[in-house]
């Protein structure tokens, strides 16, 4: 997990106990976009409109997710790596 | 001038491409091809297209597009040829044997059996890996004949029939680390070294990148090995040996580079996007004309 992630974490932490959204609202004022995390439900945000197929990584839970429908923006689990895959 | 960027999974890389694309005022459309039905007989809305840029994550499914692509007569980035010639380490060596471009010495066996006496050709610890692969995926040391056994008898058992190739290359006792030399338009760009306490020393394995520079032999050598494949854009992978001094372990036809523009302070997927920009203007420009005519108008243009 990068500190970004890290810091952004206990941000969201503190909020939840808080209830305190703008905190976390000044150090996302990059994503103008957002979407549920599948597996935690935390916000996932983006600094722009996803494309079909972009990679995001939550912050709460680490987890690395796919977007598979842009209107509503819609995140899976992204999946495993598949035995062609390559650079 | 139109370009595509033909993709399945946008990574950090993809949205470097598609923004400095943006940049330098290209007009570039991603085209995520899961969603994408092909006849082979008839371009459709393809002909807008004067260069395609493949950076598909499944090599299937860009050989596989890139074929119909270039059936249609639209230039694509990399070319067929050099994708197979990159994706394929038996083909890489090959290529680089034919140009003479040193690489370390490889033994190709059908079977266990003869994989062992391939092994014994070049000595322990030598090293066997799938042909097609990447990340460093099943890529193992065999230090001697106890393992070799072992690690042969286990692919040829669990192995899938095309699997059942067995590519051995000699181990080479390099420094910690191998080399990367980002080549773009036959231009050596940046180079960057993957250093690791592990000997398998790729990125997506936990190694760690520093840039570093580009000397002349590393110039020299990832010109050639690039020049030996026909790719336009090419990671070169090199290994420093002891004895033989640089060799080129082999050559990626769809690089990740998101690590490597802070380290080396090069703009990588910008050079990416200039280069695929003017190869689609030459295009454009000879849109009418035979695929072999536009062949020879951009041999003149480079
Ligand atoms: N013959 C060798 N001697 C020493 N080290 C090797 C040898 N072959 C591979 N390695 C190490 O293992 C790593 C992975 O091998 P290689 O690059 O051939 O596999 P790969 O799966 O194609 O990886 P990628 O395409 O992502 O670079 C190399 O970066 C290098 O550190
Ligand atoms: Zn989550």
């Amino acid at each position: 997990m990068n500190i970004r992630g890290f810091s952004l974490s206990i941000v969201n932490f503190y909020n939840r106990l808080t209830g305190n959204h703008t905190q976390r609202n000044h150090i996302m004022t990059q994503a103008t976009v957002t979407a549920a995390c599948p597996e935690c439900d935390a916000s996932v945000g983006f600094n722009r409109a996803p494309l079909n197929g972009e990679i995001a990584n939550c912050t709460d839970c680490s987890s690395e997710l796919e977007v598979v429908n842009t209107a509503p923006i819609t995140l899976e689990l992204a999946p495993e790596v598949e035995e062609d895959w390559g650079e | 001038m139109r370009i595509a960027m033909t993709y399945t999974r946008l990574r950090t890389e993809e949205r470097l491409l598609l923004d400095a694309f943006e940049n330098i005022g290209v007009d570039v459309t991603p085209v995520d091809i899961r969603g994408v039905v092909f006849d082979p007989m008839d371009q459709g809305e393809w002909s807008q297209y004067d260069a395609v840029i493949d950076r598909s994550l499944s090599l299937t499914n860009t050989l596989n597009s890139v074929r119909i692509l270039e059936g249609y007569g639209i230039r694509c980035i990399n070319p067929l040829s050099a994708i197979l010639t990159c994706s394929d380490k038996l083909a890489t060596t090959i290529a680089l044997s034919n140009a003479d471009v040193s690489t370390p010495r490889v033994r190709v066996a059908t079977n266990a059996k003869s994989g062992l006496q391939a092994v014994e050709q070049l000595g322990y610890p030598a090293v066997i890996k799938p042909t097609v692969g990447s990340w460093g995926r099943l890529v193992a040391r065999m230090n001697d004949q106890d393992a070799a056994e072992a690690i042969l008898e286990h692919r040829e058992t669990l192995g899938s029939a095309s699997q059942n190739v067995f590519y051995i290359q000699e181990h080479i006792d390099k420094p910690g680390r191998d080399i990367r030399v980002f080549v773009v338009g036959g231009q050596p760009i940046a180079a960057i070294a993957r250093s690791s306490d592990h000997w398998v020393t790729n990125t997506a394995r936990g190694a760690t990148a520093q840039g570093i520079e580009l000397t002349d032999e590393l110039r020299d050598l990832s010109i050639r090995a690039v020049m030996a494949t026909g790719a336009d854009i090419a990671a070169v992978d090199l290994l420093e040996c002891p004895i033989q001094g640089l060799l080129v372990n082999e050559l990626n036809h769809s690089m990740e580079f998101r690590n490597s523009i802070e380290t080396t302070g090069v703009n990588i997927a910008e050079h990416v996007a200039r280069h695929a920009a003017e190869i689609a203007e030459i295009h454009a420009q000879t849109r009418t004309q035979s695929p072999a005519a536009q062949l020879v108008h951009e041999a003149i243009s480079s």
